[in-house]
Formats: C-alpha cells, sequence, structure tokens
C-alpha cells in the first residue's frame, strides 16, 4: 500500500511527519513540476479552476509513480471544491488507473467518522500512535507556516540580495530529502536560525502588502509564480492571509472544538456581504481586506483562479473598501500560463505606485 | 436569476403581503448593454443581465427583491453567485437600500430565513407574523417545483438543458425554440422532482441542486427513444457548468452516435454562428425538415 496526496504549499511536509510517524509507505508527486500540472490540465474540464488542475495532475503524477491509495479532503457546500473527489475519481478510473480513493470530508466531521475513514490505512496501529502522529503533523504545519512567514519578513529588509532565498530554497531541498518529525523540526529550527543570522537593512520601513484570496492559489507557491517572493525582492513586506495553517484551524480544529466564536474576518465582511457564507473563502477575502485597510496596510493584492466563484463576488466588493479606507486593492486572476513577464510587470507598478503613493510622489500629467 | 423557477412563487407572496408587484421587462438588448456596464467584468452573463433588470427596476419600484438561495433543500446547494447576489447588486448600485432579500437556507434548517423575513418585514412595514405565515403557506414548499410528467408521444423531441435562466430566457437563447420549431421542446422542468434525484449519475451525497435537475433530467431524457438529442445551453466561464458538463460528456463516451450539441453562450449576441451549429445538429438528428431561422 502506497499513499500519494495532493499539494497545496507546504502542506506536504506536515503530510510527511504524519505518514512517517505511522509508517506507512508514500509517495510525493514532484514538488512544483510543470510537468505534473500539463497532465492534470489535459484531463480536466476546460473552465474548471487551477486547483482542480493542478491537484488532477498531483495525482496522475503520484499514480505513475506506483501509489494505489489517494488521500484527499474535501468539503461541502457551494463551492466547487467539495465536488472536485467525485470528478477527479471518473477521470482518473477513465484513464486507467487502479486505485482506493479516501476522501476526509471536513463537513460536519467527527473523530470517529475521521478515524473510520481512515481505517484502511490505520490497521494494526495504536491509537496513541495515531494521536501521536496527528499532533506531530499539526505542529508542522504551523511550525513551516510560522517560517515563511518570518521569511517574508526578513526578505524585504535583507542587505544582500537574495540570502533569504538561499536559506528558503535548502531548506525547501532539505526537507524532500528528510524524513521522520525530528529531522524535520531539526531541518525547520536550522533554517530559521540561518535566516536569523542574515544581516538586515538598518531603519529601512518597507512598504507593506496584505495577499488575500484564494486559498489554494495563496499557499501554494509554485501555482502563485512565487508572488511572496517576487514582492519581497521588491522591498515590500508580504503578509499573506491564507496558508495551510489557517485552512486547518478553519476546518478541522474549529470543527471539533465545541466552542463556536464567530470569525472576526466574517464578522467585518458583514459591512458588504449580509451572510455568513458565500462559498469557499470569499467571506475571508472580504473581512481580510477590510482587515488589512483598517491596519494601515499600503496596499492589498487579491489573487484567484480564473472562473473562480466566491472570489468573484468578493472582488465586487472592493470597490467599496477602496473607496472608504483609501487603499489600493490589485486582483490579479491566474490560470495555468505560467508566463512570468506580464505577471511581475504588474506587480512591480504596483509596488511603485504604493512608494509613490506614500512618498507623496505625483507625476505631472504630460503636457498635451 | 430563478425567475423562470419560482417567479411566480415569489410574485405571489409579496401579492398576499399587499404589494403591488412590478416585473421587468424580458430582457432585451438594452437590459444587457446596462448590466454589462454597471457589473464587475468577471462576473458571468446572467449576473450581468440581472444586474441590468435591477438597474430598470430602479426607476419603476420602491423596493427590489433578490433571494438569496444558498440551498433548497438538505444537501443540496446553489451555485455561489445566488448567495452573494444581494450584495452584488447593492454594491453595484452604490450602496442602494432599495433591495431587499430573504435568505433561503434549508440545509441549515429555518433560521436564517426567518431572520431575514424579520429585517425585510421591518422594511417594508408589514407584521412579522403574518409575513412568516405567508412564507410558509406559498413558498416553503412550492420551491421543489415538482411539476408533472410531460407524456412524451410519438413525436420528435429535443431536450434543452442548462440554467433556467438560459434556457427559458428568449433574448439569451436566441429564440432557440422557434429555431427548432420543427421538433418539440423537453426541458428539465418536464421532469418531476423525484425522478431527477433518481436518475443522478453518478449518485452524489450532495450536489448542486441545479445539477441534480439537469444530470438527473438528461439520463431520463436519454431512455426516452422519442428524444433525439440534447442540445446543452452554457455560459462562458460557469463553474457548476465545468462539473456538470464533464459528468455529461463522460457519460455519452459510451454512446458515441447520441445527438449532443453543447453550445457555450455569452454576451456578444450575433446569432450566426448559432443559428449555424444548430441547422447542423438537425442535420446530424438527420430530420429533412428545414429549420425557420
Amino acid at each position: 500500500m502506497k499513499v500519494t496526496f495532493p499539494h497545496m504549499g507546504n502542506i506536504y511536509i506536515a503530510v510527511k511527519v504524519l505518514l512517517d510517524t505511522l509508517e506507512i509507505d508514500y509517495c510525493i508527486p514532484p514538488v512544483g513540476s510543470r510537468t505534473s500540472l500539463e497532465k492534470g490540465i489535459l484531463n480536466s474540464p476546460e473552465f474548471m479552476c487551477l486547483p482542480f488542475k493542478t491537484i488532477l495532475g498531483n495525482f496522475i503524477s503520484g499514480l505513475e509513480d506506483g501509489a494505489d491509495v489517494i488521500l484527499f479532503g474535501g468539503g461541502c457546500g457551494q463551492c466547487r471544491q467539495s465536488y472536485y473527489g467525485n470528478l477527479q475519481q471518473e477521470i482518473l478510473k477513465s484513464l486507467g488507473y487502479k486505485f482506493t480513493y479516501i476522501p476526509i470530508n471536513f463537513y460536519n466531521i467527527s473523530y470517529r467518522d475521521f478515524f473510520e475513514k481512515l481505517s484502511p490505512l490505520m490497521k494494526g496501529k495504536s491509537r496513541i500512535k495515531i494521536a501521536k502522529a496527528v499532533t506531530a503533523g499539526l505542529h508542522t504545519v504551523f511550525k513551516v507556516d510560522a517560517l515563511y512567514a518570518f521569511s517574508n519578513k526578513i526578505r524585504c529588509r535583507e542587505l544582500v540580495e537574495g540570502s533569504v532565498d538561499v536559506v528558503m530554497k535548502k531548506f525547501e531541498k532539505d526537507v524532500q530529502k528528510e524524513s521522520g518529525f525530528i529531522n524535520i523540526s531539526k531541518a525547520i529550527n536550522t533554517a530559521k536560525e540561518e535566516l536569523k543570522k542574515i544581516e538586515l537593512k538598518k531603519n529601512y520601513h518597507p512598504i507593506k502588502v496584505l495577499l488575500v484570496g484564494e486559498i489554494f492559489l495563496l499557499s501554494d507557491h509554485f501555482t502563485n509564480l512565487e508572488i511572496e517572493r517576487k514582492l519581497g525582492q521588491m522591498g515590500v513586506e508580504v503578509t499573506n492571509t491564507m496558508g495551510v495553517s489557517t485552512w486547518i484551524r478553519h476546518h478541522f480544529i474549529k470543527r471539533l472544538i465545541p466552542i463556536k466564536k464567530q470569525d472576526k474576518s466574517i464578522k467585518l465582511a458583514h459591512e458588504y456581504i449580509h451572510t455568513n457564507d458565500i462559498g469557499g473563502h470569499g467571506i475571508h477575502t472580504v473581512g481580510n481586506a477590510v482587515i488589512g485597510s483598517r491596519k494601515g496596510y499600503d496596499g492589498i493584492i487579491q489573487i484567484y483562479p480564473f472562473t473562480c466563484m466566491p472570489e468573484i463576488i468578493a472582488e465586487c466588493t472592493f470597490d467599496e473598501i477602496r473607496e472608504k479606507y483609501d487603499v489600493p486593492i490589485m486582483t490579479l486572476i491566474l490560470d495555468e500560463m505560467t508566463g512570468e513577464a506580464g505577471y511581475v510587470t504588474r506587480l512591480e507598478a504596483f509596488a511603485d505606485m504604493l512608494f509613490m503613493k506614500r512618498e507623496n510622489i505625483h507625476l505631472k500629467p504630460a503636457k498635451a | 436569476m430563478m425567475f423562470y423557477e419560482h417567479g411566480e412563487i415569489w410574485g405571489n407572496f409579496f401579492k398576499s403581503l399587499g404589494c403591488r408587484v412590478v416585473v421587468s421587462e424580458y430582457t432585451n438588448k438594452k437590459i444587457l448593454d446596462n448590466g454589462i456596464k454597471n457589473c464587475n467584468n468577471e462576473n458571468c452573463l446572467p449576473v450581468k443581465v440581472l444586474m441590468g433588470h435591477v438597474m430598470e427596476l430602479m426607476k419603476k419600484s420602491d423596493f427590489i427583491f433578490i433571494p438569496r438561495y444558498t440551498s433548497t433543500n438538505k444537501l443540496e446547494f446553489s451555485c455561489p453567485k445566488f448567495c452573494g447576489l444581494p450584495d452584488m447588486a447593492r454594491i453595484n448600485l452604490k450602496n442602494e437600500p432599495k433591495i431587499i432579500e430573504i435568505d433561503i437556507d434549508f440545509n441549515n434548517g429555518m433560521r436564517k430565513t426567518l431572520e431575514s423575513l424579520r429585517k425585510l418585514s421591518q422594511k417594508i412595514n408589514v407584521d412579522y407574523n403574518k409575513a412568516v405565515k405567508i412564507f410558509l403557506n406559498t413558498v416553503k414548499n412550492n420551491l421543489k417545483n415538482d411539476s408533472l410528467k410531460t407524456a412524451i408521444c410519438n413525436k420528435n423531441y429535443i431536450a434543452i438543458l442548462g440554467h433556467p435562466y438560459l434556457i427559458y430566457d428568449e433574448f439569451l437563447n436566441m429564440n432557440i425554440r422557434k429555431k427548432l420549431s420543427s421538433f418539440d421542446i423537453v426541458t428539465p422542468k418536464d421532469v418531476p422532482f423525484a425522478i431527477k434525484r433518481e436518475n443522478i449519475y453518478p449518485k452524489q451525497n450532495f450536489f448542486y441542486a441545479v445539477g441534480y435537475d439537469i444530470l438527473g433530467s438528461a439520463f431520463a431524457f436519454m431512455n426516452e427513444p422519442n428524444v433525439k438529442g440534447i442540445i446543452y445551453l452554457s455560459t462562458f466561464s460557469c463553474g457548476v457548468d465545468s462539473i456538470l458538463t464533464e459528468y455529461l460528456e463522460r457519460y455519452l463516451k459510451k454512446y458515441p452516435s447520441y445527438p449532443y450539441l453543447k453550445i457555450t453562450l455569452d454576451e456578444h449576441t450575433g446569432e450566426a454562428g448559432f443559428d449555424t451549429r444548430l441547422e447542423a445538429f438537425i442535420d446530424m438528428i438527420g430530420d429533412t425538415k428545414e429549420v425557420s431561422v
């Protein structure tokens, strides 16, 4: 039995820890591979959104490498993500692959459900071991996300350009080779230590940009064309509102903990959207944009995959937010075209504009 | 957007509350253009058309009612756009207070609906209890619109599938009924609620309500020998359709000789290309009668 799972940003590190601790054999689809994406595109419906295509590509790569169990988390609701599982099974079966599909439904999840679903994998494993593995996995998720957030903070302030990227690239390389909770934790810690050693510019006040939008794209560095790195190198401090840890907090921990507390972002979004759910994370996008504007971010960038339904609704509200808080918001829509030049140009222009806005530089209108 | 399915029900609801109900004109070029101008560009065609209708109603009415459909049945959901429609309309019209809404989220029970009914009754000045009573009588159980099965007799039928706002709107579907006048038309409306749920393939635990309607009736029609072919009308970049058509097409691959045509519509209104494809489709079915264009 060999397990494969889709990539969603750095979630592979945590799943690796989880499966290592459980001593389950697995194979990870290649990280950030264009070939894998191509395979997904080839077999997906035309107007399907980018996450579907990426995930399908991951599955095909994983199955080709000899996996026979697919692990996937889904939901239930308005967003298309809830219906990925069934359709992907159909497509993969028609391609002639043989596999067991384990969907984990995060809607109305309970402990028993969760263990029942995973029972084929858990055979002969004690509960204590499972609990240990899950805690180790969760711990890793939050640690890795914290590491990436920290690197974003440092990157814009580094004295020697590219020194953060060297550390992060080495970390990504190491982590794919390492296995086991202890080794991976060590890799994370070394990376953090090395980041702390990097020399920083003194008295530098970077422009602050908040990233909002669709969670898959925001957390996946390959599909969002490394927006955090690109902005960081332009001297912009990036804060990402959505990461794998956010996703787990929303769908996993909150559902299991009986205390219900309303999200701050949902509360703030109520000014514009009079309901609690417009599918996906659309409502969080609106709420986070409001939070960001109130906290004094210089600019906000929204990213979503082409034809994403919840985010389009969220985008509609941005006109109001722009006017009310006088904050520039740019929307970037991504699809499977990975030409970077146009993307970089737009990011550069946005960063320049934010800088000019802050320094109160006004371009003189050209003489007619 | 649900006008062609539930328009009458909501009309009755407001009439019973003692309101005068004004309905916008049938979609026309002016409404479409107006909608495109006042709407976020990423939106799909039906949302743009809806904005056009709202703009038109602005002049004619005191309040504009847009229902917020989240789920019309247990474990059946609607497209996210439906959940955000009242908000999108309000924002596009610069915080227009005229827009009133009722939440339909039956998957999570009646709580949200009652809440929204309370707000609505305050706004249009009617008694809350009366509104709830009328809602339960006129709306609640009618949303499942259980139509009678049309008897399929010895005639030639063509099934037109798609979202109701496309297949019943004569402007958007370029008057497809008239163009196919040599055939009789059947649509998901002609299939009863239960049969649609029964026929769905593959079996889903939860799905889009419109998905049940379209896919369920598609597989029901395919079992009818008198239904000669299926035409699927879809809009550009429709998220729900991207799933539905894929299921349908994958299923149809097993029957390569079954006539099936998928037409993707957007805000372009040139009819020539549309007609050509329809004609080719009719030729494919093998009917010698000419289409009246």
